[in-house]
This record gives structure tokens, sequence and C-alpha cells, in this order.
């Protein structure tokens, strides 16, 4: 059916190892742009609904506008979600951070909690731009 | 549209969401939004193969439609949705460059459109832009669960190929 149009597989392989090797130099990059963070800041919707200091201890609520809700804990100087209403409970899993450039995402309920400030100020695109 | 075609498309909508359901229920090893092996795009490939691109994405977007509404994650629709329509875009451009026996080439590249799609829509709902550092885990993520699911529906056409010809 297409006799002559096909690419080698050589041309595929190196293609995929294009993308496997520019995801390693991202991931490289991500991870050496971490450093530990002073403050949790809480995206919802886009839109910063909150900022807390990461030394003080204290369990949040965050109610979603399609009535769902995560309960973010900050203790002992690190952030993690331990409750969320959504079925996957990725951000549950995913567990605590004390590092910048590592966001807990919650996608069904569009919250985002992640750890700021701290050492230099890092732009947070850095790693993937 | 012959009855045979239509049977066929029926059947493969409902084998993928089968596949789609039962795969929503395994848990993931890895806490990273968005990343499952995606079974069901097994269904896609073989459908881009015997029957059509045009069929294939019929099957896709009925699959995710209705597997999304069982399960009743109205916001996974959206991800599976933009994830699986440019996973369907990548595959319909890079069938005809493609071998028959390289089909998993085709579900890599598919895969990893699969997570750009899903992670731009992630980064547009969420508002965040934080959300992108997950990308290159995601692309790698894409590479490894494509080469899987790709080598399945390989085995599954080349079966097929075999039944067909006895037949």
């Amino acid at each position: 059916m297409e006799p002559k149009k096909t690419k080698p597989l050589g041309f595929w392989m190196v293609l995929i190892a294009v993308i496997a090797a520019a995801a390693i130099l991202g991931m490289i990059l991500v991870h050496g742009n971490r450093h530990t963070g002073g403050a949790v800041q809480v995206t919802q919707n886009g839109e910063t609904v909150g900022l807390y200091p990461l030394d003080e201890d204290q369990t949040l609520r965050f109610d979603s506008d399609n009535g769902g809700y995560n309960i973010v804990v900050i203790s002992g100087g690190t952030v993690r979600v331990s409750e969320a209403s959504c079925p996957d409970q990725v951000c549950v899993r995913k567990g605590a951070t004390d590092q910048t450039n590592d966001p807990i995402a919650c996608l069904p309920n569009k919250l985002v909690v992640q750890v700021v400030g701290g050492g230099e100020q890092n732009n947070q695109l850095d790693g993937v731009s | 549209m012959n009855i045979k075609k239509l049977t066929t498309m029926a059947m493969l909508t409902a084998i993928s969401m089968i596949v789609f359901l039962i795969e929503a229920q395994i848990p993931i090893p890895i806490a990273i939004p968005g990343v499952k092996l995606g079974v069901a795009n097994v269904i896609t490939l073989f459908a881009l193969w015997t029957l059509g691109w045009r069929e294939a994405g019929a099957i896709l977007v009925v699959r995710i439609f209705l597997g999304n509404l069982i399960v009743g994650n109205m916001m996974g629709m959206l991800y599976s949705m933009a994830g699986g329509v440019l996973c369907w875009v990548v595959m319909c451009l890079v069938k005809p460059l493609i071998d028959r026996r390289h089909i998993w080439v085709m579900s890599m590249l598919g895969a990893v459109g699969h997570n750009v799609g899903q992670l731009a829509v992630a980064v547009w709902v969420s508002g965040t832009a934080a959300i992108a550092l997950y990308a290159p885990v995601l692309l790698l993520a894409g590479l490894v669960t494509g080469f899987f699911t790709g080598q399945c529906a390989q085995a599954v056409l080349n079966h097929m190929d075999k039944i067909q010809k006895g037949s």
C-alpha cells in the first residue's frame, strides 16, 4: 500500500532518541534547580489563594467550585495533600515535599500546591524553557 | 458504511471501553498526573491499520466520552480528549511514513503526543505554568508506555493477518 514513502527504522530510532534525550535533559534541569523552599503557595483556578510559611504547622482545607476539596497539611517543614475528593488520588500519593520546582497538582480540583522562596529565587520555568 | 464495518467499529468501541474501565481501576505506582499505560490505544492503533483514520477517530472519541462518563470524571474527560485527539493526529500523520512491522514507533510518538496534549490542557485549566515541570517525566513515560502498547497492537495485528489468511 505504501511502498516507497516509508522512512527507514533508523530515522525513527533517531527521532525517538532525540525525544528521550530532551526528556532526560529536562528532568536533570528540573531536579538540578530544586532547593528547599520557605513558603507554600496554593493556586486554585490559576489564582493564588494563599501563601503559608513552611515552618508553621497547620492544616488547611480548600474547596473547589465543582464541589471537591483538598486537605493540605504543613508539618515538620514539609507540605503534603493528606486528603482529596478526586478519584485518582495522585496528589495524595505524591507525598510530602519541601522542594521548589516540585509542584503537587490536583488537576480534577484545579489545585496546585507549590513550595516557593527559600534560597535564591528561581524562575519557576527555567527548568523546561 | 456497510454493516460489517459498523459492527466492527461497535465491537472495537466496546472492547476499548472495557479496557479503559479496567485500566481505570488499576492504581499506578507513579504519582505523576497523567501517567498511565494507555492500553486502550491498542484499539486505536488496530482501527487505524484495519479500518482507517476516520473510523479510528470516531471509536476514540466515543470511547473517551462514554468511558469518562461511566467513571464519572468530567475533568478527566477534558484531559483525555485533548490527549487522545492529539495522539490520533500524530499517529495519522506518521502512519503513511511507517512500515507495518514498526507499529511500536507510531505508538510511541502517539503516546508522546497524548501526554503533550494532556499537559497543555492541564497548564491551561489550572492556570499554573509550574505544571509544565511535569513535561520531561511525561515525555519519557509516553515513550515507555507507547512502546508496550505498540507491541500489543503489533501482536494483535499479526494474529489477525493469520486469521484472515486462514479464512
